[in-house]
Order: structure tokens, then sequence, then C-alpha cells
């Protein structure tokens, strides 16, 4: 089904840009798709599915990761706190009475809609985000007469040495994972908490508002 | 938080830039701050100039030409928190020191940043500088265009800094005091990125950013020939060689790269001299003097790095601070102080009474690259505005994010990708308009916050401010000219995307402040065509041009007539512009006065207004096939320049313009500024220019026979050839030049403001 486009799917259009450019940076959903990405890429390399990596390589790629959780939880924290800042702004407001402009009202509560579903969508992308890794032993085998079963028996041997180490690490990187996770989470849980909050709380404000102005009519 | 600031010229040689600085300073947003001047071994004015600000300045002599040194004088005597450099060719944006407060009020533990630095250049405007980066061993980037990801790793004694160009740079007095301030070994380049790098390597934070921005308007120095490639570069590749041998024996940094570094730098100056020689541009003994020269500033590099490097870490004494009164700079007067070019430094001859606007103008096309009506309303608008004393802006469309100065008003070239409103592709008018629009909206934002820009203005035509009238930014005053609904009428072009351009020009003028309409016909089109409820605000204010000279016009020698006389149309060659009527008209005029050339000068726009796709030729050909006997009388000469048409208007006896509609009629005004009679339609705004039979003739549209006769009667009459014209010249000089229209806009834009309350941006800043 097809329609023409008309003047007020413009306006709409140029608000969205609007919104669009007036939210914070969208540090947040960059960070995780590199996240994702990062993951993905040695997910793939360990499992010999790219080229073999480098144990100094891996070991780069886990604090790239690491940093890249940390960037992600201090932008979540900030923005909960510019959240926090608002919802208190709000509250002063209607404690005092003090009006703010309709359409101003009309526009957070906008770009509130925006942040939620902003929120939700990063919420499926972490859930979707794999933090627990481990390491089986793939090795390639030797086909020599009388001397491959040696060499076999010694690669194995040296690649359970080598495996044995890389998955202590990778267990505790696991755990730190889990945690990073599991704070994304409470936080995004919290930041939605607030958009709704903030949401009740401009509802309350335009009731106000409406209440003071059917009563200065009828005055 | 309102830090105090310091700021610190160091000045040989260039009174006349500095003046224009001072004059300058004096439109800062941010007013707690004194200006110290090191003068060095000056040979002109400077010290004249400088009497005018006594009282308000602290002057300081510095003895030799050392740029380090002059710096270290200033920093001594700064009396404010922070110490701010600024070059004495350069003009700091309005929120210069707003912006730099802001930064160091904010965090803490920045102890020195700075902004971005254009450069306002005649030829090349770019950016000069913005958030740069520096190594130890000599290599600057700027970090723009990602080259940040091209760098070689940290590691082998390669230590990375972010660095600000001494144009615009503050730090905080005691951090620099605690690192010793500038190392006087620097005479004149490297200066602020040795400093930028022992600050990072003492533990302080150095960040640039990319606003708080200054335009830097290079003057020539006793160092360089501005505009050339003439320089004393054997002081850069003295200051390189010290600094990459001195850090490359304190940092161990890569043996390698330095000395490649080194023999690039000092390379490449070699290979400039030889060009310039090559070129005749130097004599061969000033290059073998150079070359020398360079070969001597590389050991003697060599020799002072050694030698620092044996004390380098106590090197750097601190440098004592005696107790100071803070003189403020500012004046009472200072808000009502007008506008300064960066450039000539002149500014209004005038006495304000209000202080000066920040009025961004947008035209998607600008003088001197591109011209077109809007453009040429626009810049006579901003040169208009700049002579009663304000600063304007102009937004325009351009390949590169440069700035450059033109006529008074600083020229900023927006780019635009079509990166948004993708769903609207299939309407490739709308799609490009939206992304444009948007592109400069984004500018805008830029503008208002490093020159605290108040009003803007937009042309309707193109819709460049359709994004910010929808955002309520600002308070938007548009420029209605013929609409473009008009024009698909006239060219009966009447698509989905015309429509929709249409409506979005409706849109424009309904989210306006006020509308400012160029004469009462473009008034009542615009509530005809576009249904406009009464109660929208509609002033009428005429546009202007500049009056040429007095000695540049040439009214028609009514005593000794010429014997061949001259009609001038120009114009588009299209169906509004009523080029048939003329076509028809000319065999008329021909037949009764044989001596008569025509002139046609203008673009063929026969594919756009459907002539081609109807007779399947252009307006030439057609003129030849239909008019064969009288090509001869006819000169065709397409598209011309600016200067070409002043010779034009100034050469010919006639002006002759039969458009069916003009929303105003600026060529009319153009002709009669060098007192040419002029015939024209009784249509749109042309009434309102030309008056009928004082300063030319009208006819009805569309009336090839009238024109005709209207033609013939005055080339007729060398009197009314005379009076006409002259009575033109005059009617331009009481009511329509330029400052009229300025005027009229200045007062709009104070009815406008003074009608918005301020946004909360502003209320921010």
């Amino acid at each position: 089904m097809t329609r023409q486009i008309t003047i007020d799917d413009i306006l709409k259009l140029v608000e969205f840009e609007l919104v669009q450019q007036s939210l914070p940076q969208d540090n947040i959903s960059e960070a995780i798709q590199r996240l994702h990405e990062l993951q993905t890429y040695w997910h793939a390399e360990m499992l010999h599915k790219g080229r073999a990596p480098k144990m100094e390589e891996f070991a780069n790629a886990l604090f790239n990761a690491n940093q890249t959780t940390l960037m992600l939880l201090q932008t979540i924290n900030n923005s909960l706190e510019a959240l926090k800042l608002e919802s208190k702004k709000l509250k002063l407001l209607i404690e005092k009475g003090i009006l703010e402009d309709e359409e101003e009202n009309r526009s957070g509560s906008r770009e509130l809609a925006y942040i939620k579903e902003s929120l939700n969508i990063l919420s499926q992308n972490l859930s979707r985000i794999r933090t627990l890794y481990s390491l089986e032993i793939q090795m390639r085998y030797s086909n020599l007469p009388i001397i491959g079963k040696f060499i076999n028996r010694f690669r194995a041997a040296f690649h359970q040495l080598v495996y044995f180490y890389l998955n202590n690490y990778i267990q505790s990187q696991n755990i730190v994972n889990e945690q990073y996770k599991s704070l994304l989470q409470d936080m995004i849980i919290v930041n939605s908490s607030y958009v709704d909050k903030l949401q009740e709380l401009i509802l309350a404000l335009q009731k106000i508002t409406e209440h003071y102005s059917s009563n200065e009519e009828q005055s | 938080m309102n830090l105090k600031f310091s700021i610190v010229i160091n000045t040989i040689d260039r009174a006349h830039s500095l003046r224009t600085l001072l004059k300058a300073l004096e439109h800062q947003k941010y007013q707690n701050f004194e200006v110290i001047i090191v003068v060095g071994p000056t040979n002109d004015n400077t010290i004249d100039v400088l009497k005018e600000y006594e009282g308000r300045i602290h002057l300081i002599r510095c003895p030799t030409a050392n740029l380090s040194m002059s710096r270290n004088l200033g920093l001594r005597a700064a009396a404010g928190d922070i110490v701010a450099y600024i070059d004495d060719d350069a003009v700091p944006s309005r929120n210069w020191l707003a912006q730099l407060n802001y930064i160091f009020a904010t965090d803490p533990n920045i102890a020195a940043t700075g902004g971005s630095v254009y450069l306002i250049h005649p030829f090349q405007p770019m950016i000069q500088h913005s958030l740069g980066v520096f190594s130890v061993s000599g290599k600057q980037y700027d970090v723009r265009n990602g080259l940040l990801d091209h760098l070689p790793i940290e590691g082998k004694g390669e230590f990375w800094t972010m660095r600000m160009m001494g144009t615009n740079m503050a730090y905080r007095r005691e951090v620099l005091l605690s690192v010793g301030g500038f190392d006087e070994l620097y005479e004149w380049v490297y200066d602020d990125s040795e400093v930028a790098l022992r600050l990072s390597a003492a533990g302080f934070l150095v960040r640039p950013v990319q606003e708080a921005r200054v335009y830097h308007v290079p003057a020539s120095s006793r160092n360089r020939k501005v505009y050339t490639f003439l320089a004393k570069w054997w002081i850069n590749t003295k200051a390189a060689t010290y600094l990459c041998t001195l850090y490359w024996l304190h940092f161990k940094s890569d043996f390698y790269s330095i000395k490649n570094y080194i023999q690039f730098i000092s390379g490449s100056h070699i290979r400039l001299y030889i060009n310039l020689y090559k070129e005749k541009k130097i004599s061969l003994v000033f290059l073998i003097k150079s070359i020398i020269y360079e070969l001597s500033a590389l050991s003697t590099g060599i020799y002072r790095a050694f030698k620092t490097n044996k004390r380098f870490s106590c090197n750097f004494k601190h440098i004592g601070t005696e107790e100071r009164s803070f003189q403020a700079f500012m004046h009472e007067s200072s808000c009502l102080q007008p506008a300064v070019s960066p450039i000539s430094g002149s500014c209004a001859n005038i006495e304000m009474a209000e202080p000066p606007l920040r009025i961004a103008l947008l035209s998607y096309n600008y003088p001197p690259r591109l011209y077109d009506g809007v453009g040429r309303s626009t810049h006579m608008l901003a040169k208009g505005l700049f002579a009663l004393g304000h600063t304007v802006h102009v937004l325009t469309h351009g390949e590169r994010p440069i700035i450059q100065y033109y006529d008074g008003a600083y020229v900023h070239h927006v780019p635009y990708e079509l990166k948004r409103y993708a769903s609207l592709r299939h309407l490739p008018g709308v799609y490009h308009r939206l992304n444009y629009s948007h592109a400069v909206h984004e500018c805008l934002l830029r503008l208002i916050l490093n020159d605290d820009i108040q009003i803007v203005d937009t042309p309707l035509w193109l819709v460049d401010g359709f994004v910010t009238a929808v955002s309520k930014t600002l308070p938007v005053v548009v420029r209605p000219v013929t609409a473009n609904k008009q024009i698909s009428e006239l060219i009966n072009d009447k698509n989905q995307d015309q429509n929709l351009l249409s409506e979005i020009e409706r849109q424009l003028l309904l989210h306006a402040n006020i509308i400012a309409a160029n004469s009462n016909a473009t008034k009542q089109a615009l509530h005809n065509v576009y249904n406009l409820d009464d109660k929208i605000d509609v002033e009428v204010i005429p546009y202007g041009i500049e009056p040429v000279s007095q000695e540049q016009i040439r009214p028609f020698p009514y005593h000794a007539p010429p014997e061949k006389l001259t009609v001038l149309y120009v114009g588009r060659l299209e169906k509004r512009k009523g080029i048939q009527d003329l076509f028809t008209a000319i065999p008329h005029v021909l037949q009764r006065i044989p001596n008569v050339e025509f002139i046609i000068a203008g673009a063929d726009n026969s594919i756009h207004d459907g002539f081609q796709s109807q007779t399947g030729m252009d307006y030439f050909t057609f003129f030849s096939k239909n008019y064969p006997g009288y090509l001869s009388k006819v000169r065709f000469l397409g598209e011309v320049s600016e200067e070409q048409l002043n010779s034009l208007y100034q050469s010919c006896d006639l002006f002759v313009a039969p458009s069916l509609y003009e929303s105003f009629g600026l060529i009319y005004l153009e002709a009669m500024n060098y007192a040419k009679p002029v015939i024209g339609c009784r249509a749109g705004g042309i009434p309102e220019v030309v008056d009928d039979g004082v300063t030319g003739r009208l006819v009805d549209p569309n009336s090839p026979k009238q024109l005709a006769e209207a033609i013939v009667t005055l080339l007729k009459s060398p009197r009314l050839l005379y009076e006409y014209g002259l009575a033109g010249r005059q009617r331009l000089l009481n009511q329509f030049t330029h400052v009229h229209m300025a005027r009229g806009f200045e007062r709009i834009y104070r009815l406008v403001l003074s009608k918005t309350r301020p946004g909360p941006r502003s209320q921010e800043q």
C-alpha cells in the first residue's frame, strides 16, 4: 500500500532529525556494537575459524573489550546522572507550581520516548552479547609413519598445557564479563525506571497545567 | 566560575593588524580580562596605536625579536588565573574567552587548551589548525580527517601529545610558570608545541577543543612575507633540529625517525629556495645566503640541544611573579562598538545608539563564487549591515568547511552530504534542500556557540533556513522573492517534488518570526499564492544596491548623441523574463530606427522553462531562424562576468527588461545606478522601482507592440534618455541604496528580537 508524501510527513521527518541531534551522542550503541564485533571476531579466531592468533593479540583484544565495556558503563552512568537531574528538576517544578511551557513538555516526552526505545534496543543488544567462553583443543594431526604418533602425543601434551593456562585466564575474564553484563543490565533497568518516572512526572505536570488553565478561564 | 584572563599579544611591526585585534577584543562577550601587549623592537607606529588604549592595556617592551622571550615576558606580567595567547594578526570569535572560561572552570584538571584557527585567506582559506597532535620527533598533525589512525604507535621514545597553535592557546598561569614558561631558544616556531610536550610530560592535561574559534588573517612580518613562500625558513630548521635532537637525547627516541624528519625539513627548505630562484623570485645571492643559513641552522640546533641537554631537567627556572593589579580591558562603550573588518580593520564611522547586532544571512549562492539574484541581494544586505556597524555572517554552499571574509561579512561555506531524509530520495528537490537546510542548521548551532548569533535571515528561495525555523532555535526572518509556486505555475511544472517544495516554502513562511517582502507586489503575491492568514506579519522593505561613484555614471550625451544607439537586455533567456516579447519587438524597432544595436546578456534557460520541448530549439536558434535579417543588429553574449556586466550597463543607452513578473526588479536599479533610462512591465514589483514617465517607461506584460513603441519613443528623444537616466540615479540614491535596505532590515531585526524572549541556549551562555 503506498500513499503520497505530504508536508506533515516532511515536518515529522525534520522533527525526528532534530530530536536525533538533540539526543546525546550515540556512544552507547556504538560501544555495544564495537564490543559485539570484537567478541565475534575473537570467538572466530580462537575457534580456528580465522587465522591463528598470538597470545599477545588475544590479551590485547581482551583489554580492548574491557576498555570498551568500561566506557559503556561510564556513558550509561552519565546518562543515569543526567536523568536523575532531570527528574529532580521536574519534581521541584511541580512542587513549586512553576509551570513549564506546554510545547516544551511535549518535546520532553517525545525525547523520553526515544530514550526509552533506545534503552530497549540496548537491553536487547546486551542480551545477545556472549560473555562465557572456553577453548577446546583443536590440533593438527600428523600422519607421518612411526614418528607421527609421537609428534601427535607431544603436540597434544603441549596444547593441553597451553590451553590449561589459557582457559584459566578465560574463566577469570568470563567472570568479569558476566559482572559487567549484569551491571549493565541493572543500569538499564534503573534508567528505564527513571524514564518511566519522568514520563509520569510530565503527565502530572500536564494535568496541573490543564487544571491551572481551566481555573484561569473560570476566573 | 568567572576566571580572570590575561590576554597576551606579542607584536612587532604590525600596528595595523594590532589595532584590528584590539577593536575586535572590545566585542568579547566575556569581560573579565586584561590585555598585555609585549612589543618587540618595532619599527612602525605600534606605540602610537597603543596610546589610544592607554590606561586599558599593559605595555611591555621586549628587547629582541624572540617570540618565546616575548611570551615569557607576558606570562610574567600576567595577573589573571589564565593566560591566553593570541597572535597580533588574528581576530577572536565573540565567545572565544567565554568558551575558554567554560573549559577551565568545568574541569580543574585541564591545564592548557585552545580552539580551532580558521585561516582567512583571499585565495586559499582553510581550517589552519584544529585539535593538533605533536610528537617528540617533531611530527605534527591535525586530528581531523582521521589522521590519528595513521600515527605510528607510541613506544621507542615516540611520545605524542595534544597541542595548540600559538595563535589560539590558553594556560593556567601557575601551571605554565611551574614548567618554566616557554623555552627561549625557540625564536619563532615550535615554541607552542614544545611547551605542550613539557606540560604533558609533567603530567598536566593538555586538551585543545574544536570550538573557541580564532580567525587568522596572516600579515607580513620580518620573518615571513605574507601570501608568498618567502620566509626565513632556517629559523624553522633551527627550531626543529633543536627540538628533535634535545628530545632524542632526553627521551631516547628513535634516531632514524628524527634524522629523517630533520632531513625532510631542511631538504624541503633548500628545494624551495632553489625553486624560488628558478622562478626568479629570489636572487642568486639570496639563494646562496639561504643555503648557508640553512646549514648553519642545522649545526646550531644540534649544538644547542647538546648544550641544553646537560641541564635539561633544571633548565627552565621558575619565573618570579610580582603582585600586580588586574586591569580590565573592556570599556563602558564597548557594547556600542561597531563591527570590525578582520582584514582592513575598518568599521562603520557612526555613533551607534543601540548595541550592534550579530546576524546570520543565508544564501545558497554568494559572491564572489557565484552570483544569482538572491546572492546579489544578500551580498548588498550584508554590505549595508556592515556599513551600519553590525557583525554579519553569511552561510553559503561550498565544497569544504572554510571561512572567507568578503565585503564586510564572514562567509562560511557549508558543505552537505545526503545523509539524512533517505525516505525522500525519490523527490530530489526536496531531498537535497532538506539535507542542505539541515547542514546549515548545524553550522548555525556552531555559530551560536562561537559568535553568539542573535537572528537568522533566510531567503524563501531554496528554503535554506527551513530546519532552523522549524527547530525554533533562533528567531528567523524570511526574505521572500518570487515564490517557487509562482514559477512552477508560470512554467507549468507541477510534479510532486515541486508541489512539496511549494508546501515547504509555505511552512517556512508560517514558521517565520517576520516576513520581509521586497515589494508590495511580493506581499500581495504571498497572500494570493500561499493563502496566508492576514494576521501573519509581512513587512515591505525594498532592496537596494551600492551606488557607483559619480565618476562612473554615464548619462546619455543628449548634446552630441552617438551615431549608433545601444539597447541592453540583462537576464536569463526564459519565458518569465519576457525574452519572446523582446524578440517580437526588435524588428519593429529596427524598421523605424536602423542605427540601433541590441545586446542580450544572460544564460539561455530554454531547457528549464520548457521552450526547447515546445519548439525544439534554444532562444538564439529561434531568433536566428525567425528573424535572420536582424541577426546582425543583435548580439547574444550569454552569461557575462560581473565586470563585463557593469561595463555593459555603463555603455548602453537604454535598458530593457520586459519581465512578465519580477518580485522586485533589481536589474532596473542596476541600470539606474549608471543613470540609464529603463523600460519594464507593469507587473510584480517593477512599478515600485521604475517611476513611469520619470525614470523610464512601463508597458503591459505580453505586449510586444507597446514595448516596441516605448523603445522607439525613448530612442528618438535624446533629452528623455538623459532626463530619465538622471532621475533614475537620483531615485536610487534617495530610496534604494544598500544602506536604505539595511536600515529597514535592522529595524525589523530589532523588532523581532524585542518580541522574542531569549532561548534556553543563550541564557546558558
